[in-house]
């Protein structure tokens, strides 16, 4: 959607992209012990994503994050908040973390679940949900915005400002 | 725990399951529901308190520890139930169901407010028998601060309103800012004394009241009160707040959470009566709101505007009171609490009828209404008379005492104790007079056409409130020595002085307040009828003394001023402003720096890596450098993102893999966004306009010399051997305490788990900061 359409960059850049996510869910997981965790994890996926929105056209878009991806780092906000107030209600203590670990566990082998890792979920939900919207209103309004953005870094002067992209009504972002 | 505070306890959780239940559904939150059962929460609570007041004898104090929250800090939650907490308690549960019945009728026809209205409601219910219960000052700041929040949502509950919305920011930035002060006050005399909860603070008072700190404290928490309870020069949030619908005016800013900051004055008065600030702060702030208030009571031709600019001087009344109060403690203080809660809810009600019935806000716009409504007529006369202080009424024994406890004063002689005398009687004259227009004017004469010609009736449940409040006027005033029993109930030590003498109607005809009462309520009718004589023309607040206006307009011009600021720094380009701070801290830093050179080793050079290290340094300089030369953005971007990869170098290299995971990733993430922006913004493709040689020139030394001193300082500190190296600590703990091998991730989620919970939160509210810079069109678009 950024230059002239590449056929070879939009089919790699679906099949990078999913290798890009498991690597991912990789990283999340092996965060605890070895180097991962959620915000490297949720960078990670990010990037992928966006590769996928750069190389495809914007109608992929709503295929591949189908809600708003603020409501994504909001829920992750809560997510990483409950799993702190989890160690409140059991302990009296605001994010004290509770471990699980089962080194037999049937095929999979070791096993570890703890509050960490609900916690780190949330830290992943949120950097997720961050870098998407930032780049994703960018790449929205990136729609016909070639002879608008002049005014763009202009001061405001008072409580009546005026529209920022005022230059060409009608252009440019029409969601988000 | 014993019976009783069990139910106390049970009474102060009530509000919130009643919020749970309204907002969880089922048929009695839906319509006209809520308006049918909730004013029972508040009358079971009311119930409650009545049975404790009943139960243990006056002058008892109670403290009921809950659970500590932060007990290093000595922050917890406690209860301390004495004649105080109690007393306002009832006001605000009492207050309170009334208030609920009164909604029922005012929504009568809009059924579909009830819900949230009532949620309201409840929540500043809740957070009001917080505050008063409180016994830690912690706690009850942040108790005192919900109840601002619920304001803030019921006055800007007709958010279509502007006025509403304005008003409602008016009175949460006041309100908030001098919260603030409260905090800091609150703070300054809890860390000094060790102790935030408020009887170890009694018991700790006299040693602590010759120490600047707690002098400083209490100005603090006054500023707190004062802002609450609407005192000049806060005083011009209150008439704003009118916006809201009527039963918020009559509930929170006529009847219970202006009281507030008269609650708390009575709260640490045995804490900070001793201090010699006492007396000249609360006199003169006191008093000056009180007849600051009458004048603009009297000026207000808006029924509503009336009633809030008296109420300003009734707060300003009470604060001035406890300020001429003895050390030993006061008497009656809660009779004018009480006389102002009768008397000015029923009065905010009855006017919140006329609106209902008639449309009409302006009182030069009614008149002749006592044959439609002659219950409403007796109602409003009763309340009026007590606000003037006629005699058979609450307001009569409450400004007779107040003469009389002045007039005690004056023997001594002090400059501080003419003062009030003079400025309650040129007060109370006014009070007179605004009374006497409110009920002449809105009620007797002839009758105006544009009242009636949308009149309806109002119904039985709507005027039911007000005639209680109105018969409570009565009945207390009439038969004094009631008054005096269950006043006495409410009976705090420390507060309280003991042995207060009963209270009288009748003191002779020759005694000096009664003598004093009389003059006043006469020359008020003479201003009533000079006022009647020019027909009210002059009935108008000055601009120049509209504070409120001036907030209004400061608020309008913040971002022009925002601007402003913005144009001088230069912040538009980073060429304007890096300079700037660039040798500044060349300056700060690099002067010491040089001047203690020598005492800095140099670190030991060598090791195997030094000759890749090296190299990967060569590299850097070098993309560095390019950068520099280089003139196309794509070249500059690309560059940019080179030396954040050549920097993972290094955290391989000293074995950090987290690090360069990171930095990997993040340095990707940070190209892709730039670029993206690049292509947002066009014109920052566009290369700046050149700057001359010599500015150029500056530039660049300053820039050298910056990197130079950086490069040095990195050097130097490197080869400071560190006291203690705090990974160490964590290194250790991370696989026994937090159950994991990687120690930067189980810091990240563990150890310092907050710090990451707030960075998120950080992170998301940054995130909302661009998306409004970003999407400001669409906004202003919608709401066009």
């Amino acid at each position: 959607m950024l230059s002239n359409d590449s056929f070879i960059l939009r089919k790699s850049a679906i099949m990078i992209a999913i290798i890009v996510q498991i690597f991912a869910v990789y990283l999340f997981f092996r965060g605890h012990n070895q180097p991962g965790g959620g915000f490297i994890a949720g960078v990670a996926s990010a990037i992928g994503m966006l590769l996928l929105f750069f190389a495809n056209d914007r109608s992929i878009i709503p295929r591949i994050c189908p809600f708003d991806p603020l409501r994504l780092a909001a829920w992750g906000l809560a997510v990483a908040t409950a799993s702190g107030l989890l160690g409140l209600l059991l302990s009296g203590a605001f994010m004290t973390q509770y471990h699980y670990k089962d080194s037999n566990f049937p095929v999979l082998g070791s096993v570890y679940a703890g509050t960490p890792l609900l916690f780190d979920l949330g830290v992943f939900m949120v950097v997720v949900g961050v870098i998407l919207k930032i780049a994703l209103v960018l790449l929205d309004a990136l729609q016909g915005q070639e002879d608008v953005a002049e005014t763009a870094f202009a001061l405001p002067t008072g409580s009546s400002e005026e529209p920022l992209e005022g230059a060409a009504p009608g252009k440019g972002e029409r969601s988000s | 725990m014993d019976l009783e505070n069990t139910l106390l306890v049970g009474a102060l959780v009530l509000p919130w399951l009643a919020i749970a239940l309204v907002q969880m559904g089922g048929k009695w939150s839906r319509g006209h529901g809520p308006g049918r059962w909730l004013w029972l929460v508040p009358a079971v609570i009311s119930a409650v308190i009545i049975g404790l007041v009943a139960g243990q004898g006056p002058g008892n104090a109670e403290i009921i520890p809950l659970f500590t929250w932060v007990a290093s800090q000595g922050i917890g939650f406690s209860l301390q139930v004495d004649g105080l907490s109690l007393f306002f308690g009832l006001v605000v549960s009492g207050m309170g169901t009334l208030i609920f019945l009164y909604t029922a009728g005012y929504f009568a026809d809009k059924p579909e407010e009830f819900k949230k209205f009532y949620t309201y409601l409840l929540f500043f219910l809740a957070a009001m028998l917080g505050t008063v219960f409180s016994g830690n000052l912690i706690m009850l700041y942040i108790w005192w601060e919900m109840t601002g929040l619920a304001s803030f949502f019921l006055i800007g509950y007709l958010h279509h309103d502007k006025t509403a919305r304005e008003g409602a920011r008016m009175a949460l930035i006041t309100t908030v800012s001098t919260g603030m002060a409260l905090l800091a006050g609150i703070l300054l005399v809890g860390l000094s004394a060790g102790t935030f909860e408020i009887a170890e603070l009694v018991v700790l008072a006299p040693e602590h009241a010759g120490s600047t700190q707690w002098t400083v404290g209490f100005i603090l928490i006054l500023v707190g009160a004062f802002g609450k309870s609407a005192q000049f020069p806060f005083h011009y949030w209150l008439p704003n707040a009118m916006s809201a619908p009527t039963p918020v005016s009559a509930y929170l800013h006529s009847a219970t959470m202006v009281k507030l900051g008269i609650f708390l004055i009575g709260r640490v008065f045995p804490i900070f009566r001793p201090l010699e600030a006492w007396e000249p702060i609360l006199i003169l702030i006191g008093f000056t709101t009180f007849l600051l208030g009458a004048c603009f009571s009297l000026l207000s031709n808006q029924l509503k505007a009336i009633l809030a600019y008296s109420t300003v001087s009734q707060l300003g009344f009470l604060v001035g009171f406890y300020g001429l109060s003895p050390a030993v403690g006061t008497h009656w203080d809660l009779l004018h609490i009480m006389n102002h809660v009768l008397y000015k809810g029923a009065l905010f009600m009855v006017v919140g009828i006329i609106d209902h019935s008639t449309g009409i806000k302006d009182i030069r716009e009614l008149g002749g209404l006592r044959r439609r409504m002659p219950l409403l007529f007796w109602i409003t006369a009763i309340s009026a008379a007590s606000m003037a202080g006629v005699i058979g009424t609450t307001g009569f024994l409450s400004k007779e005492y107040m003469l009389k406890e002045k007039l005690s004063y004056l023997s001594d002689g002090l400059f501080l104790n003419a003062f009030p005398l003079t400025l309650v009687i040129i007060g109370s004259i006014i009070k007179m007079a605004f009374s006497v227009r409110f009920v002449f004017h809105v009620f007797l004469g002839p009758e105006s056409r544009k009242a009636v010609a949308h009149f309806h009736p109002p119904s039985f449940l709507i005027q039911f409130p007000p005639l209680l409040l109105t018969s409570l006027t009565l009945l207390l005033g009439l038969f004094p020595a009631i008054t005096t029993k269950v006043l006495q109930a409410f009976h705090v030590t420390g507060l309280h002085a003991s042995g207060s003498p009963p209270l009288k109607i009748w003191h002779g005809l020759l005694s000096p307040a009664f003598l004093i009462s009389i003059s006043i309520i006469l020359a008020g009718i003479v201003l009533y009828r000079l006022g009647q004589a020019t027909r009210w023309k002059w009935a108008e607040i000055p601009p120049w003394a509209r504070l409120d206006l001036a907030f209004s307009h400061a608020m309008d011009k913040l971002p022009a001023f925002g601007g402003l600021i913005t144009r001088l720094l230069g912040v538009e380009h980073p060429r304007y402003h890096a300079p700037v701070i660039l040798s500044v801290g060349l300056l700060w830093i690099g002067t010491p720096f040089l001047l203690h050179s020598g005492a800095f080793p140099l670190p030991p050079f060598g090791g195997g890596e030094l000759l890749i290290a090296s190299l990967a340094a060569a590299l850097l300089a070098s993309a560095g450098a390019c950068l520099v030369l280089v003139r196309s953005w794509q070249a500059q971007v690309i560059l940019t993102g080179v030396i954040g990869f050549l920097v993972t170098f290094y955290f391989v290299l000293y074995r950090a893999p987290d690090l360069a995971l990171t930095q990997v990733l993040v340095e990707a993430a940070t190209l892709i966004l730039l670029l993206v922006l690049i292509l947002r913004f066009p014109h920052l493709r566009r290369p700046p306009r050149a700057l001359p040689g010599r500015v150029k020139f500056i530039n660049g030394f300053i820039a050298t010399a910056f990197g130079l001193l950086m490069a040095a300082l990195t050097l130097v500190f490197a080869g400071q051997p560190p006291a203690t190296r705090l990974g160490e600590a964590y290194l250790v703990a991370s696989l026994p305490e937090a159950k994991g091998t990687n120690a930067v991730n189980t810091i990240l989620v563990d150890f310092r788990g907050f710090d990451t919970l707030l960075e998120i939160g950080v992170l998301v509210i940054a995130t909302l900061g661009i998306l409004g810079l970003l999407l400001r069109r669409k906004r202003l678009r919608t709401h066009a």
